[in-house]
């Protein structure tokens, strides 16, 4: 117990670590882009209206003494209101949260549907025609920036076929299109690995002993060779879903899929420092998040990593 | 005498790669009776793993039986079928292998080993066959076989790994056991108890022993069948082999070991 609440402690602390860093470059990068007083008043403003809104926002203090105030508000989590309409910044960060994780949810469970099947399916197979031929097409695809797959994608089934909704968060027909754009940019990278994992498990000793007790070539790949595959790929796999949980900001604007890529964009585009300091703050955790659930998942999925000493 | 267990008749080998068929393995005559252990030695290179696992098909794509016959219980390997070569191996004939780390799988308990075989080969339930494991293992003389039939290979050590790789084996009571270099990678002293094991789990059933060690064959075969560069150069009783070797080949294995 005492070595649990240790262990919290110490994964508490390292979260507050990353969190002080990031904000602090945050706080020093936000300030050099530019003059967010014009931004907000607009370029007709006068001089006197531009004074004005630096002295309500605390622009004209000297910068150390506008971290002090920063740093003591962030500790009491208040992020302050959006200089766009005034509404607290984190609850707007925090309101778009649900649809970023919409995506990357069916974008994830697209992508290990396809890439585990297509990458056992390669790992075992031997050179042939159609192995070359998927092959050639996941070069293509890896080769594909994403928001280019997901314009050609709406090209086709939205404005040429009018199948699908070409943008939106309007309901499940609505989602196909993003869904597939983003599976089909991290399915070719999982594939990969999967492949050339179940290519080396296939070779491993183990896979023999299955063969002794009178294995099929089936059982072999599922039950003996995939689950090695798998747990060599839970790192990309991590990774993967922390990329779509941030840095969709290309996708969610093609799409005006109102998550946190959309938001930050927006953000971005106003100078507007509190929403992009609660984006900022709750994508940092996010990504803190998933590493750790990564981490358990990976010490859930191999014994070796157990350190049980109850050994028989 | 009764029929042998397994009868090989001039079996032969290629490596089946390349543009022309290469033989690797020559006219290889042996039998196996039951209750008899067979010892094959030989050094690396020499064949004798090849002529085991031709037995059970367990050979990779790249080598095929290319003349000879294999009678394992007086049933011809040409005429059985994959389907029938699965039901044998783990069935009929049990496998141990030489690094029992390696060969078991690190992410599957050793009972779920064991109880997918029992499964496949006596089609039992689920609840029945872990009884059957923990039996086996049990007879293995692996002290906790509860707590090793949930136990991950890493968990246990090499000796406990090879008694478990001899009840995954044996689990099915398969007529033959073939053991590759079971004792290789452990202790001299786990060696004496793993070979110990093997003989008493001999009754009944033919066994191989696949070893480099003359030392090792004399301690527990019945017989011992010398090879090298693919073909027998001498085989005979265990003692005839050991106290009056005829080929050079064999003598100087024995050199080697008193060297040694």
């Amino acid at each position: 117990m005492a070595e649990r609440a240790r262990l919290l402690a110490r994964w508490l602390g390292s979260l507050a670590i990353v969190l002080i860093a990031t904000m602090t470059v945050l706080f020093f990068l936000v300030r050099l882009t530019g003059d967010p007083a014009i931004m907000l008043a607009g370029p007709d403003a006068s001089p006197q209206q531009l004074q004005q809104i630096r002295q309500f926002y605390g622009f004209d203090r000297s910068l150390a003494e506008q971290y002090v105030v920063y740093a003591g508000k962030l500790a009491q989590l208040d992020f302050g209101a959006s200089l766009a309409d005034g509404t607290p910044s984190f609850d707007k960060a925090l309101a778009s949260f649900p649809a970023t994780l919409l995506l990357a949810m069916l974008a994830m469970a697209l992508n290990l549907a396809v890439s585990i099947p297509v990458g056992a399916w390669l790992g075992r197979s031997r050179q042939g025609h159609a192995r070359r031929v998927v092959r050639g097409v996941l070069s293509v695809l890896q080769g594909f920036p994403g928001f280019v797959l997901a314009l050609l994608l709406i090209d086709l089934f939205a404005v040429e076929l009018e199948w699908l909704p070409a943008i939106g968060y309007g309901g499940p027909v609505s989602w196909i299109l993003p869904v597939v754009s983003v599976a089909f940019f991290l399915a070719p990278k999982l594939i990969r690995v999967l492949e050339a994992n179940v290519q080396a498990a296939l070779l491993a000793s183990y896979v023999r002993t299955a063969r002794s007790i009178g294995a099929t070539p089936n059982e072999i790949l599922w039950r003996h060779a995939m689950p090695n595959a798998l747990l060599g790929a839970t790192a990309l796999i991590g990774a993967e879903f922390a990329f779509v949980m941030t840095g969709l900001v290309v996708i969610e604007t093609i799409f005006a899929w109102p998550g946190i890529g959309w938001l930050l964009v927006q953000s971005t585009l106003n100078l507007d420092f509190p929403v992009l300091q609660s984006i900022t703050c709750l994508l940092v955790v996010t990504i803190f998040l998933v590493n750790s659930a990564t981490d358990a998942l990976q010490l859930v999925l191999d014994p070796r990593l157990q350190q049980r000493a109850a050994a028989p | 005498m009764t029929a042998p267990i397994l009868e090989l008749q001039s079996l032969c080998i290629d490596v089946v790669a390349g543009p022309t068929a290469q033989r690797i393995v020559h006219d290889v005559v042996l039998t196996v009776a039951r209750g008899e252990i067979l010892g094959l030695v030989g050094e690396s290179g020499s064949g004798k793993t090849l002529s085991a696992f031709a037995v059970a098909g367990l050979l990779s794509e790249r080598l095929a039986v290319s003349a000879g016959e294999i009678l394992f219980e007086g049933r011809a390997r040409s005429f059985v079928s994959e389907e029938e070569m699965r039901a044998l191996r783990g069935g009929r004939i049990g496998f141990v292998f030489q690094d029992p780390l390696s060969s078991f799988n690190p992410v599957r308990t050793i009972g779920s080993m064991l109880v997918e075989s029992v499964v496949r080969h006596q089609r039992l339930g689920k609840r029945a066959a872990r009884a059957v494991a923990i039996a086996g293992l049990a007879e293995m003389r692996l002290p906790g076989s509860d707590a090793c039939f949930g136990a991950y290979p890493h968990q246990l050590s090499g000796g406990q790994r090879q008694r478990a790789m001899l009840a995954l084996a044996l689990v099915n009571r398969p007529s033959l056991l073939i053991a590759d270099e079971p004792t290789t990678a452990l202790d001299p002293t786990i060696q004496l108890q793993i070979l110990a094991l093997l003989r008493r789990q001999s009754e009944g059933r033919g066994s191989i022993l696949i070893t480099h060690d003359l030392g090792v064959a004399g301690a527990v075969c019945d017989r011992i069948a010398v090879m090298q560069k693919g073909r027998v150069v001498e085989i005979g009783p265990c003692s005839a082999i050991l106290g009056d070797p005829q080929h050079a080949y064999t003598q100087r294995l024995l050199q080697a070991r008193s060297h040694a």
